[in-house]
């Protein structure tokens, strides 16, 4: 890889896939699913990468499945906890596939913290290359997408 | 035995209590390096104290710093967990006085065996989880 370019997407399948497996302690992680989420995702959780390597990685799925993640991370009922909880959980959740995904490009550079929307709010408008990788969990999709912004240009 | 726990994510937080809870530590937690340093101004000191890198307000590497360079907190274990993997990182937080750096996602067997590796815990295997 060199700047500006995007990971292999079986390296960011690999990610989202010893995440979910070494972290969360699921035994069936996400698999890639061959087509996108009909809707757009509820739950949007983005961060961004600054230095050598200029992007952000962006995790968006449904209000169902953040829960269900969340939970995990808990260890509690999906039902018993709150919007905060979940923003935190997901919001972790990208921090650890975002530091993973740095961690094959280029560096140095630094992760900034994790932005979380629980409102069907949209990822940041890619200003360059763009991998989006839908991935099936639980029957629900969980769409990664990792964009590759010009220098100067990463969404904050 | 005692461990700080330092993350400003709750849900990190919480799933590294229950590793540590299960090998016997009692815990304490802080979401950042000033509630973490506020709370070793007031309570009991640990015997380790597990430090995320990027946090807002004070970041883990500050943390570390102002611990070493304290008379009263600098003898306790420091290891770094964090999804922050850059060499140039390690380096600075074990140069800064870290002893161990455990990388995001990790397993409890691989906490356990960097405690151990520490000599916080007896040094057999773990048990699988």
């Amino acid at each position: 890889v060199s700047d500006n370019t995007l990971p292999q997407t079986a390296v960011v399948e690999s990610i989202v896939t010893d995440v979910f497996a070494g972290q969360l302690g699921v035994l069936d992680p996400p698999q890639r699913a061959d087509a996108a989420a009909a809707d757009g995702p509820e739950v949007v959780a983005t961060i961004s990468v600054r230095g050598m390597w200029e992007g952000a990685v962006t995790l968006g799925c449904t209000s169902a499945c953040a829960r269900t993640v969340a939970g995990l991370m808990f260890g509690a009922a999906a039902a018993q906890l709150s919007n905060d909880d979940v923003a935190d959980a997901t919001g972790e959740l990208v921090n650890i596939v975002g530091g993973n995904v740095k961690s094959v490009m280029p560096g140095p550079s630094r992760l900034s913290l994790p932005l979380v929307s629980l409102d069907g709010g949209t990822a940041p408008e890619p200003s360059g290359p763009v991998l989006t990788l839908p991935m099936r969990w639980r029957g629900q999709i969980l769409t990664v997408e990792v964009t590759s912004a010009p220098i100067g240009r990463a969404p904050s | 035995m005692k461990a700080l726990i330092v993350d400003d994510s709750r849900a990190m937080r919480m799933m590294i209590k229950r590793i540590l809870t299960e090998l016997g530590f009692d815990t304490a937690e802080a979401g950042d390096g000033r509630e973490a340093l506020e709370s070793l101004r007031t309570g009991d000191l640990p015997d380790v104290a597990l430090v995320d890198v990027s946090m807002p307000v004070m970041d883990g590497l500050q943390l570390v710093s102002a611990l070493r360079s304290n008379p009263d907190t600098r003898r306790i274990t420091i290891m770094m967990v964090t999804s922050e993997s850059e060499p140039a990182q390690i380096v600075r937080a074990l140069a800064n006085g870290a002893h161990e750096y455990l990388m995001k996602p990790f397993t409890p067997e691989a906490m356990a065996g960097k405690l151990a590796v520490l000599g916080l815990l007896p040094a057999e295997p773990v048990e699988a989880w």
